[in-house]
C-alpha cells in the first residue's frame, strides 16, 4: 500500500478521500490555490502546497505543477477526485509516465469510454442494449430521413461533440426533420467547432440510473448496486437514492451484469459508475461511462458498507477485491441531498458571499460530506455546493423522514441556499411515491411551486411581527438613529437628497 | 411604548403591535411575552409564549424607506414583512402625495460575471419578467429578468464583457 498520496482536488470532496486515507495510516498531501489556502482540506492535510491562483485553469487544472508537487513531496500516488483532471486521459498518462500512480482506470480506458461513439460502439459489440440509432455522423437530409424511417419517431438529433443540451434537437414529425437537422448542426458548429450530428431514437421522460462498479487490475468486477439520480434540473442532480423505486432483483441482475460487461471489455480498473436511461417500460439503455469517484458516491457507501475511496486505492495498489458478486449485500435505504448556494426564487442563480453562520444537529442516520466550515467564503471561482447530506435508514420512507428533520435542522446565514426547495421536493407526492422522472422538476414542479401560497397561521403571523420589529430595532440602533435612509436609495430619492433643504 | 404597523405577506389588515418591554399587544388586543437572543446579526431564536421560533432576516437591498421591508425566513419558508413606524408612515404619505418615491431604474449586476448575451436595445419597452440580459457567472448562465414594466433609456455594457458586482448594467426610464 501507498504511503503517501497527493489529492488533485480541492473542497468536500479532498476531505473525503483524506480522512479515508488517515484511516488507512496513508500520509495525504494537498494542494491549493490563493482562495483555498486555510480552506478545510488543507488545514487537515499532512502537508499542503500552493500551486497558483484562485480560478482552476490557473490551479487545479496545472498537471505539470501537480505533478512536479507530487515528486517533491514524495507521494506515490495522485487521487483526482472528480471533477477537474480526474477524466483527463492525458493526465492518467502523465502520472504513470513518471512513475506516480494515478488512483484510476488507465488512460486508455479513459480515452475509449470519453467518446460517446467509441463507447456506444463498445456497448453494442458487447450486448449491452444501447438507445437505436447511428454510429457514425449524419451526412445529409437524405441519410437522416432514411434512418428516422428505420427507427421511427420521435428521434434526437445529437452534436457528436456534445454536452449541456447545446446542437441537440427532438424530432416528432417527418416535416420537421431537414429544418431540424440544419439548426442541431448549427449549433453544434458554433458552441463545438464541430457540426457533425447522429440520430438516436428519442427516449421520452426517462429515468436516470447508474450502476457503480468496482473493478481490480487482474479481471474481476463487482457492481454495488443502482442509485437513481432522476431528480434533476438542466441535467444537474438534486437528490440521489438507492434502491431505486423502480428496481426489481431480475432488473438489477441485467443492468448490473452489462455494467460489468462493458468496463471490462474496455480494460477498465477501479471505481467507476456506468449509465443508464430507463424507460417507462423498464427497458434500460446505456448512456456512459463516467470513470472516476462519483458527487453522489456516499449513499451506495451506506447501503452496502463499502467504503469507495478504501477500495480505490486498494485497487490502485494492486490488490484484489476481495468480494465476489453474491458477496455484496444491500441493506436499508440512502438518500443524498446537495445543499448548494443558489437562490431558487431567481431561476437558481448562485449565491456568493461569507458563510456567517452554519448551524445543524445531524444526530442519528444522517452523514454530512463537506469542505466548508462558517466563516469560509462561496466564490464565483468553483461550485456552490456548501454540502452534501445523506440519510440511511432501514427503508426508504424512515430515510426520507431523517433527511427531512436534518434540512429543517440546517440553518445557513449568508448565502441563499436550495434547502427550503430540496425540503418541497421530498415532500411532494411523486418523490414520495417514487414516481418520478428526468423531467419531473422542470415540466411538473418548478410550474407547480410557483403556484403554491403562503399559508401563515395566527401563531406564526404574532411571531413574525415580534421578529420584524426586533430586526428593525437593531438596524436602528447600529446606523445610530431613526428614519435613516439607506445609501443607495439615498442616490435614487430626489426627496431625500432634498431633505436637507427643508 | 413603541407602536408598529406590520404587514406580512401584504395581509390586507395589517398588524398593529404595541411593545413593553417584553410583551407586546396586538391591535385585536392580544398580548403576547417574549424574549430573544440574537446568534448573528441576521439570526434569532425568539420565544413567544414559551414557542420557539429560530427566525432568520434576509437583507432587503431595495427598500424605499431604509429598514422597513424585511424577508424573514421561519422553517424554511420564506415570509415578506413591512415594519414601520408611525413617523414612517407619515413621512411616505408625504412622499407619495409629491409623487417623489421612485421605483429602482437600473439594472445592476448581482454578481461578477461575463455578460453572454443582451436581449434588449436602447429604446425597447419591456415587460415585468422579461429576459434583459444573461449574464455568465460560476460556469452557470444566468437570466436577468426586468423587474417592472418599462422602458431601456441606456445599456452601459456590451455582450461578451466582464462585470463586476453591483455595476450598474442598464437605466431604465421611469
Amino acid at each position: 500500500m501507498f504511503k503517501k498520496i497527493l489529492i488533485a482536488n480541492r473542497g468536500e470532496i479532498a476531505v473525503r478521500i483524506i480522512n479515508t486515507a488517515r484511516e488507512m495510516g496513508i500520509k495525504t498531501v494537498a494542494v491549493f490555490s490563493n482562495f483555498d489556502r486555510y480552506s478545510m482540506y488543507t488545514k487537515i492535510a499532512d502537508e499542503a502546497y500552493h500551486i497558483g491562483e484562485s480560478p482552476a485553469a490557473k490551479s487545479y487544472l496545472l498537471a505539470d505543477k501537480i505533478l512536479e508537487v507530487a515528486k517533491k513531496s514524495g507521494a506515490e500516488a495522485i487521487h483526482p477526485g472528480y471533477g477537474f483532471l480526474s477524466e483527463r486521459s492525458f493526465f492518467a498518462k502523465m502520472c504513470n509516465d513518471s512513475g506516480i500512480k494515478f488512483i484510476g482506470p488507465s488512460h486508455d480506458a479513459i480515452q475509449d469510454l470519453g467518446s460517446k461513439t467509441h463507447a456506444k460502439q463498445l456497448a453494442v459489440k458487447n450486448k449491452v442494449p444501447v438507445v437505436a440509432g447511428t454510429e457514425n455522423a449524419v451526412k445529409d437530409g437524405e441519410e437522416a430521413k432514411k434512418i428516422a424511417d428505420k427507427i421511427g419517431f420521435p428521434i434526437m438529433i445529437k452534436a457528436s461533440a456534445g454536452g449541456g443540451g447545446k446542437g441537440m434537437r427532438v424530432v416528432r414529425t417527418m416535416d420537421e426533420l431537414d429544418s431540424s437537422l440544419r439548426m442541431a448542426q448549427n449549433e453544434a458548429r458554433s458552441a463545438f467547432g464541430d457540426d457533425s450530428v447522429f440520430i438516436e431514437k428519442y427516449v421520452d421522460s426517462p429515468r436516470h440510473i447508474e450502476f457503480q462498479i468496482l473493478v481490480d487490475e487482474h479481471g474481476n468486477a463487482v457492481h454495488l448496486g443502482e442509485r437513481e439520480c432522476s431528480m434533476q434540473r438542466r441535467h444537474q442532480k438534486i437528490i440521489e437514492e438507492t434502491p431505486s423505486a423502480i428496481m426489481d432483483e431480475d432488473l438489477r441482475y441485467r443492468m448490473g451484469e452489462c455494467a460489468k460487461r462493458i468496463a471490462l471489455a474496455a480494460g477498465y480498473s477501479n471505481a467507476g459508475t456506468v449509465e443508464f436511461m430507463v424507460d417507462k417500460d423498464k427497458n434500460f439503455y446505456f448512456l456512459e461511462v463516467n470513470t472516476r469517484l462519483q458527487v453522489e458516491h456516499p449513499i451506495t457507501e451506506m447501503r452496502t458498507g463499502i467504503d469507495l475511496v478504501k477500495e480505490q486505492l486498494l485497487i490502485a495498489s494492486g490488490e484484489k477485491l476481495k468480494w465476489k458478486q453474491e458477496d455484496i449485500k444491500f441493506n436499508g435505504a440512502a438518500l443524498e441531498c446537495r445543499i448548494c448556494a443558489e437562490d431558487p426564487d431567481s431561476n437558481f442563480m448562485p449565491s456568493t458571499g461569507k458563510l456567517k453562520y452554519i448551524g445543524r444537529n445531524l444526530g442519528n442516520g444522517m452523514r454530512e460530506d463537506t469542505g466548508i466550515e462558517q466563516g469560509n467564503e462561496i466564490s464565483i471561482f468553483y461550485d456552490s455546493m456548501i454540502a452534501k447530506l445523506i440519510s440511511y435508514a432501514p427503508d426508504r420512507k424512515l430515510a426520507i423522514e431523517k433527511m427531512e428533520r436534518a434540512l429543517r435542522n440546517y440553518t445557513v446565514v449568508g448565502v441563499k441556499t436550495n434547502i427550503s426547495f430540496l425540503l418541497n421536493l421530498l415532500k411532494c407526492p411523486e418523490y414520495i411515491e417514487g414516481d418520478y422522472n428526468t423531467q419531473f422538476v422542470e415540466r411538473v414542479f418548478l410550474p407547480r411551486l410557483a403556484e403554491s401560497k403562503i399559508e401563515i397561521d395566527a401563531e406564526l403571523q404574532k411571531a413574525l411581527a415580534i421578529a420584524g420589529a426586533i430586526f428593525k430595532e437593531k438596524n436602528e440602533k447600529q446606523t445610530g438613529g431613526k428614519n435613516i435612509t439607506s445609501k443607495s436609495s439615498v442616490k435614487k430619492s430626489g426627496w431625500l437628497k432634498r431633505k436637507d433643504l427643508y | 411604548m413603541r407602536k408598529y404597523f406590520i404587514n406580512i405577506e401584504g395581509v390586507e389588515t395589517p398588524v398593529e403591535t404595541e411593545f413593553g418591554l417584553n410583551e407586546v399587544v396586538f391591535k385585536n388586543g392580544d398580548k403576547s411575552n417574549f424574549e430573544y437572543k440574537f446568534i448573528t446579526d441576521e439570526l434569532i431564536l425568539l420565544r413567544v409564549d414559551e414557542k420557539n421560533y429560530l427566525i432568520k432576516s434576509e437583507a432587503v437591498p431595495d427598500s424605499e424607506i431604509k429598514n422597513t421591508e424585511f424577508i424573514l425566513e421561519y422553517d424554511s419558508k420564506a415570509y415578506s414583512l413591512v415594519c414601520k413606524s408611525e413617523l414612517e408612515l407619515l413621512t411616505e404619505k408625504f412622499a407619495r402625495n409629491r409623487g417623489e418615491i421612485k421605483i429602482k431604474n437600473e439594472l445592476v449586476s448581482p454578481m461578477p460575471g461575463a455578460i453572454v448575451k443582451i436581449n434588449v436595445k436602447e429604446g425597447d419597452e419591456v415587460k415585468k419578467g422579461d429576459v434583459l440580459i444573461v449574464l455568465e457567472a460560476m460556469k452557470m448562465e444566468n437570466e436577468l429578468k426586468a423587474a417592472a414594466n418599462c422602458k431601456v433609456q441606456k445599456i452601459l455594457v456590451e455582450e461578451k464583457t466582464p462585470v463586476d458586482k453591483n455595476q450598474v448594467l442598464i437605466k431604465f426610464e421611469v
